[in-house]
């Protein structure tokens, strides 16, 4: 996975052919991405409004870990009716996966999953990373 | 007339014996895919087995029933994985390092299937194999299409397509 940096609500929308720029970030300890151009920004969470936050780990049907403000932050996702603000944990970056890394769900994982949102894998050298589309939780 | 000279009788007698038509009787065979899980034998037939694997690296995906043990690549496509310990109702094997993995194609889907060891790969009459007894344990009953002697050892042969088929809607 190629890593660029900055803000991604800045950066987005600049995949070329052979890659997809996403959004990379952790929860229940694992590595999951969701496609860059859902996301519209990304800012710290302060201490002042850690508890008013969804924890996306949660969102996903992951286990919340690292739930403390200081290594969390807030990040903006574009949904069709509005955008909605999800707590997730740092770090989160913006990336480019391989087109050739990313794969449908297997049937069976498609069948069984309790994950909300899981649309895709995307299987390099450094592992498996889970795909969400976040459209899918309305 | 020579000792040694047949009779008409037994001219003709040969005669419609080698006119007899040589009747060959040709059994159907089937591929059978034997393998072991907890020192039972059991077959999945060889037209849903696509290929065997060993020494895979799987990677778990979370949010999935603990049968479903996780994803691995095959040449650039991945496949998930199965166990079916669970719904054959058998303790979980130990040895993981020394398992072999079947891909399987039944109901339109397509997985990786976690065994212990492939016993071997033979073509059987289909004569062999006889319906499943009556006896079978409920969980069996639905999955278990066959069984057959083999080596001095039962095989049950199981059904691919319903295994898959209930596994996605929750079986297992």
């Amino acid at each position: 996975m190629s890593k660029t940096s900055g803000d991604p609500g800045q950066v987005l929308s600049s995949a070329s052919s052979t890659t997809l720029e996403v959004v990379t970030f952790f929860a229940g300890g694992q590595r999951c991405a969701m496609e860059a151009r859902q996301v519209r920004a990304l800012r710290p969470l302060s201490d002042e409004d850690g508890r008013n936050y969804l924890a996306l780990d949660s969102v996903l049907g992951l286990s919340e870990l690292n739930n403390t403000c200081s290594h969390r932050q807030i990040l903006t996702i574009r949904l069709p009716e509005s955008d909605v603000e999800f707590s997730v944990a740092v770090p989160v970056e913006l990336s480019k996966l391989e087109l050739a890394s990313i794969h449908p769900l297997p049937d069976l994982v498609a069948a069984r999953t309790r994950l909300r949102g899981l649309c895709a894998l995307a299987l390099e050298t450094e592992g498996l990373t889970l795909m969400f589309d976040l459209r899918k939780l309305t | 007339m020579n000792q040694q000279e047949l009779t008409l009788e037994q001219v003709l007698s040969q005669r419609r014996e080698s006119n007899r038509g040589i009747v060959n009787v040709v059994e159907s065979m089937t591929k059978l895919v034997i393998f072991e899980l907890q020192g039972d034998w059991f077959a999945f037939h060889g037209d849903k087995i696509r290929e065997i694997l060993s020494q895979v690296n799987v990677f778990f995906v979370p949010g999935c029933p603990p049968s479903l043990e996780g994803v691995i690549n095959v040449r650039g496509d991945i496949e998930s994985v199965i166990s079916l310990h669970e719904l054959l109702q058998l303790p979980a094997s130990a040895d993981m390092a020394s398992a072999s993995y079947l891909l399987g194609r039944g109901a339109g889907m397509s997985s990786g299937i976690r065994v212990d060891e492939v016993v071997d790969v033979v073509d059987v009459p289909l004569s062999n194999i006889h319906k499943p007894p009556t006896t079978l344990p409920e969980h069996l009953r639905t999955i278990v299409s066959g069984i057959l002697r083999f080596k001095e050892k039962t095989v049950t042969v199981l059904d691919l397509d319903r295994i898959f088929a209930d596994y996605s809607q929750g079986l297992g």
